[in-house]
């Protein structure tokens, strides 16, 4: 069933889409070393979902798409792989089921198809979890669920490259982290090339092995930067700081806690420690976590009183006002990055400047995967 | 009864090929972004609106021996299409089109293209995709399309009184025939035969809006 690791996946893509109201320039040669995440992220209505349709060939495009040396798209050529032909497979938003269909019929529609044989089927159904929904009909299922059948759906059409549109969009919180661990693990086990769509920083920080960042400009929208996620973490977070997203990316290390401690984690950062919640799933290590802006707070001496766990001492390396009264300011942690969203009103009644060393009181850290 | 046997005749090869006709041209105008759709549209809601013979009259020009019908038969050595069966069902045809392709196009515009998307994405051609997932989810669609069209073709009058006048075994209808009956004072003819074709077509409404209360499960 693995195939040969050390296998390399290409695709080239090279092609411009014209809509009503915005144009995409696609270039870039997007390649898998070993099986991986790519995440295509950027605002909403940046053309995310047009160029991964335009790679299906659901959507129509000017130029050039190659996969594996094997043309796809030569719009000069006149060659246009219709959709059905191309080795790749879909995961849509909200699953798209057929509700005609009961589970075991949607994966079988995908089945009779591909060349999937039975070991295959075994494997698709255990690695999901699929065997309870079964018989059951399209309508019974959860958000999440449905979700859990689309992609045992896609990998049954055993393509070379799968591509995920917003897959998590519709979903609640607890679906989201119930899906994710199974996309990670599918891409592994499957050594299955993923390109991923999504306007979510949590789905980029805990999924994306590279990604892909998409920038519109007076309704031009192109690929502004793509790499591995650990070397572009800055822009990725600076995309988000004008949204309700903003949060910063912390790397420690996860250590052994004491007794004394009641339950909670402790994270070695250079010269600090951040406590967190006990996340009983994650193993000592090297860890990412993520931290809203919203969530930290900042004060000018060190508050012995607060239930707040931690208050660590940072320095402030910008302060930008932004227009709904809020500032987002940046503070350099242990030589990282972290941003605070303070309302502008703090910020000149505590007469709040570059260069000040301040006291930074983090609410709530979330673990994100370990690196 | 040869009357009640014809129409059903009739109704029955006008639905069929009503369905094989609206098929392609509803797919056409639920998903087509041609910018004089809406004249085509219009066209096919015509016999909606229109008195059966205006209708009627232009059909009889076009099938009768000035006409292209005219000119269709002489290939069978006869000079009209108009009075015999095949003209009547041409005509039917045309009545009743709107019947069939609106409830058509409204079904293909509720599934919209994205179940057929997915099907492409796991190696399902266009063909493979329409037969096995369009037409399943239309299926209450083509329930409602189907016995509109036969319902209608049932109560047709105009039309056929102008195109096929009333001929016994090849043009006359039931309708046809109860006018005939009460022009003749033959009330307990007329009788029967409206009250078959009232319970006809009471039965085929009720099935109609059976099945449109199910459409609910469409698409999810």
């Amino acid at each position: 069933m693995k195939m040969d690791k050390s296998k390399q996946t290409s695709l080239e893509i090279d092609f411009s889409i014209e809509k009503k109201h915005f144009r995409l320039k696609a270039q870039a040669l997007i390649k898998w070393q070993k099986p991986g995440i790519h995440v295509i992220f950027g605002k909403s209505g940046c053309g995310k979902s047009h160029l991964l349709r335009a790679i299906a060939g659901l959507e129509k495009a000017q130029g050039t798409i190659n996969f594996q040396e094997v043309s796809w798209l030569n719009s000069q050529q006149g060659t246009h792989k219709p959709c059905h032909q191309r080795d790749v497979s879909m995961v849509f938003q909200e699953g798209q089921l057929f509700s005609h269909l009961n589970v075991i019929e949607n994966l079988q529609f995908s089945f009779k198809r591909s060349h999937a044989n039975q070991q295959d089927w075994q494997h698709c159904i255990q690695a999901l979890n699929l065997q309870p929904l079964l018989n059951k009909s399209v309508s019974q299922l959860s958000g999440g669920e449905k979700q859990r059948v689309a992609l045992g759906r896609s990998l049954l059409s055993k393509p070379a490259l799968l591509l995920m549109d917003e897959p998590l969009a519709s979903l609640d919180w607890a679906s989201k982290q119930e899906i994710m661990p199974y996309i990670q693990h599918i891409c592994q086990e499957w050594s299955l090339p993923i390109l991923y769509v999504t306007h979510s920083l949590d789905e980029v920080m805990q999924l994306a092995d590279n990604v892909i960042m998409l920038e519109k400009k007076d309704n031009q929208s192109h690929i502004e930067k793509m790499g591995p996620l650990l070397e572009l973490l800055q822009d990725v977070q600076h995309g988000f700081n004008q949204s309700a997203q903003a949060g910063s990316i912390i790397n420690g290390t996860l250590i052994e806690s004491p007794n004394e401690f009641h339950n909670l984690d402790r994270i070695q950062l250079k010269q600090n420690i951040l406590f967190t919640n006990k996340n009983s799933g994650i193993k000592k290590g090297p860890i990412r976590l993520r931290i809203q802006a919203s969530d930290v707070s900042l004060c000018l001496s060190q508050p012995s009183d607060s239930s707040i766990l931690n208050i660590l001492p940072v320095s402030i390396l910008d302060i930008s006002p932004q227009d709904n009264g809020q500032s987002l300011v940046q503070l350099d942690l242990d030589g990282q990055y972290l941003l605070s969203r303070i309302s502008t009103h703090s910020v000149e009644r505590l007469n709040l400047h570059t260069g000040q060393s301040v006291f930074a009181q983090i609410k709530a850290v979330a673990l994100q995967r370990p690196v | 009864m040869e009357a009640l046997f014809l129409t059903l005749k009739l109704a029955f090869f006008s639905t069929l090929i009503l369905i094989l006709l609206a098929t392609p041209l509803a797919w056409w105008l639920a998903h087509s972004q041609f910018k004089g759709k809406a004249l085509v549209e219009a066209l096919v809601a015509l016999p909606l609106v229109l008195p059966p013979t205006v209708l009627g009259f232009y059909l009889l020009i076009f099938l009768g021996p000035q006409g292209p019908g005219g000119w269709l038969a002489s290939f069978w050595g006869g000079n009209t299409l108009a009075f015999s069966f095949s003209g009547l069902l041409i005509g039917s045809v045309i009545y009743s089109l709107p019947f069939v392709v609106q409830p058509l196009q409204n079904g293909f515009q509720l599934i919209g293209v994205k179940p057929l998307e997915v099907a492409y994405t796991l190696k399902a051609s266009f063909w493979d995709g329409f037969k096995n997932v369009i037409l399943p989810l239309a299926k209450p669609a083509y329930i409602s399309a189907a016995t509109l069209g036969f319902a209608h073709t049932l109560g047709e009058f105009g039309v056929v009184l102008m195109i096929g006048g009333n001929i016994p075994g090849e043009t006359q209808v039931v309708s046809i025939a109860i006018f005939e009956n009460v022009e003749a004072m033959e009330y307990s003819q007329a009788h029967l035969l409206s009250a078959l074709l009232l319970i006809i077509s009471f039965t085929l409404l009720s099935i109609i809006y059976k099945t449109r209360k199910q459409q609910g499960a469409g698409l999810l």
